[in-house]
């Protein structure tokens, strides 16, 4: 009963981790995307508040 | 007069003294009077079966309308006190003490697994005693105040017999009750939070910077990593927690208040309240929890990393940042698109600078109002059935092992992005990556500080502090997922 927990709490981690770490590695992605297109458009000069 | 005041006070007291015994007296000697008296006029059955069968006939056919109008009868003679009587009245009082209550008192409820449960009254004594402890962490030692003296006070108000706030009297839901339903149990509430700390929290040092998201990342393996340590647990008399509990409490390694409701609420609502309760003492003890930690894994040339300063981010940058969350949200993990929703859509309302009002309105008031009720529909849940069993001391340690883990973590990682980066990263701001903004970052800020007085780190450590929040929401939404 504990090994087939234990089993299916690794494979949470295996797959959770692997979900958390993909999503933001492609926020990461999009957000440098994103300062590339707005410097590409002019927009970066503006500064913030 | 002053000199007559102890005497007053005696008098009194022995006044109330003899009120109460001559009660007790009269009750006693009205119950002996009232058996003999009633005897007589009590049949032996066979009489009363003759008596019956005569009357069978006619009785059948007003029986309906003679008990309704007994019924109706019997009601009016309880409204009017027909046998009031000093001794019962003193007797009821007495009676509906907490004193009392908490003595001889008691009630049924439903265990997490939905058998009945007896509940004595010493149990809510003592739960009122729990309360009390959580008020005086938030007021004397300034644990979390704004969320555990809500708690506290609901822990105190839901364990008071009788009122039975947290329950339904009569079809009539108390107060507690009311304010659960309403937006904890079905996790209306921590949406609303969320929202709030959109609009309180600047994403500006992780757009800055979005490579240092990935330790807000590695800081979930302690979320992830306490599933097992749950179900190792199993391996203990008296802890039996199935995946879907398990799951529920490793969300404390987030050290997030709101998402760890949120789980709770959705995966393990009978473990809300030590859950919840958990998670904000946690955040409240990271000062205390993460130094050792950080000492523990990293040299001193380590913690004497000074990093690059972050370029200066534009006012486009900062509206996109929300958008682009929200969207890859929807198109990777919709389950997680309740908590990043709404904390994009309070931070697009900050960021975008046209509807100060509506952000005022949500960093202030409606956080305000919201984490009041937030707090007293969890303090609503501390009740013996729910907070006296081997589980919640399960979720104390195992609270605690994610936390250690997740801060573990996220130092780790940073070691290792030292071995391949350009710019050298100090690891102290790893530990950040568990949420509990900003006290984390602040965290790494100190002990950078207590190696190099002219080290500032806050602006570095508030990246994987505010990427932990999102990787903590995303972990959420991975484990709703699951369990669909």
């Amino acid at each position: 009963m504990i090994a087939e927990m234990l089993s299916r709490a690794l494979t949470i981690i295996v797959i959770g981790m692997g979900v958390v770490f993909s999503f933001i590695l492609l926020m990461s992605v999009a957000i440098r995307l994103n300062a590339r297109i707005l410097k590409a458009l002019g927009k970066d000069k503006e500064t913030a508040r | 007069m002053n000199r007559n005041k102890p005497l007053i006070v005696l008098a009194t007291l022995a006044g109330l003294v003899l009120i109460g015994c001559l009660g007790y007296f009269a009750t006693k000697a009205r119950a002996a009077t009232t058996t003999p008296e009633r005897a007589p006029a009590q049949a032996t059955p066979a009489e009363a079966q003759a008596g019956d069968a005569a009357k069978a006939a006619p009785a059948r056919a007003s029986a309906p309308a003679d008990a309704k109008a007994a019924a109706h009868q019997e009601r009016i003679d309880r409204d009017n006190l027909k046998d009031f009587s000093f001794s019962k009245f003193l007797g009821n009082i007495l009676k509906t003490t907490g004193v009392y209550a908490f003595l001889h008192g008691g009630y049924t409820s439903r265990s997490a697994l939905g058998q009945p449960v007896t509940v004595r009254g010493w149990q809510s004594l003592l739960m009122v005693l729990v309360g009390l402890a959580l008020l005086w962490l938030g007021v004397a030692k300034n644990f979390e105040p704004l969320l555990l003296i809500p708690i506290g006070f609901g822990t105190l108000l839901v364990n008071v017999p009788i009122a039975n706030m947290g329950g339904i009297t009569q079809g009539v839901p108390g107060f507690l009750k009311v304010v659960y339903e309403a937006g904890v149990g079905n996790e209306f509430f921590p949406l609303i939070i969320f929202m709030g700390i959109g609009a309180l929290t600047d994403f500006g040092p992780l757009i800055a910077n979005p490579k240092l998201s990935i330790l807000g990342a590695a800081a979930q393996i302690g979320v992830f990593g306490t599933v097992i340590g749950a179900v190792l647990l199993n391996l203990l008399p008296g802890f039996s927690y199935t995946l879907k509990e398990a799951c529920a409490i490793s969300i404390i390694g987030g050290a997030d208040g709101p998402t760890s409701i949120y789980i709770a609420a959705n995966l393990a609502a009978h473990l809300l309240g030590p859950i919840a309760v958990a998670a904000y003492s946690y955040m409240a003890l990271v000062p205390l929890i993460q130094p050792p930690i950080m000492r523990a894994l990293t040299t001193k040339s380590e913690r004497r990393i000074r990093m690059k300063q972050s370029r200066p981010v534009g006012k486009a940058e900062r509206i996109m940042f929300p958008i682009i969350l929200t969207v890859l949200c929807i198109l990777l993990i919709p389950a997680a698109t309740p908590l990043i929703g709404t904390l994009a859509f309070g931070n697009f309302i900050r960021e975008v600078g046209i509807v100060d009002r509506l952000a005022r309105t949500l960093q202030n008031e409606l956080l305000n109002i919201t984490s009041i009720l937030l707090s007293l529909g969890v303090g609503a849940q501390m009740t013996p059935e729910k907070f006296m069993q081997p589980a919640t001391l399960g979720i104390v340690v195992l609270g605690l092992v994610a936390f250690s883990l997740g801060s573990a973590g996220g130092i780790l990682l940073a070691k290792a992005m030292n071995l391949f980066s350009r710019d050298p990263i100090n690891p102290l701001i790893g530990s950040a990556g568990v949420s509990a903004v900003p006290m984390a970052a602040r965290v790494s800020h100190v002990m950078g500080q207590k190696e190099d007085p002219g080290n500032y780190l806050i602006m570095h450590a508030m990246a994987p502090n505010v990427s932990g929040v999102i990787g903590t929401a995303i972990a959420a939404g991975v484990m709703i997922a699951l369990f669909k």
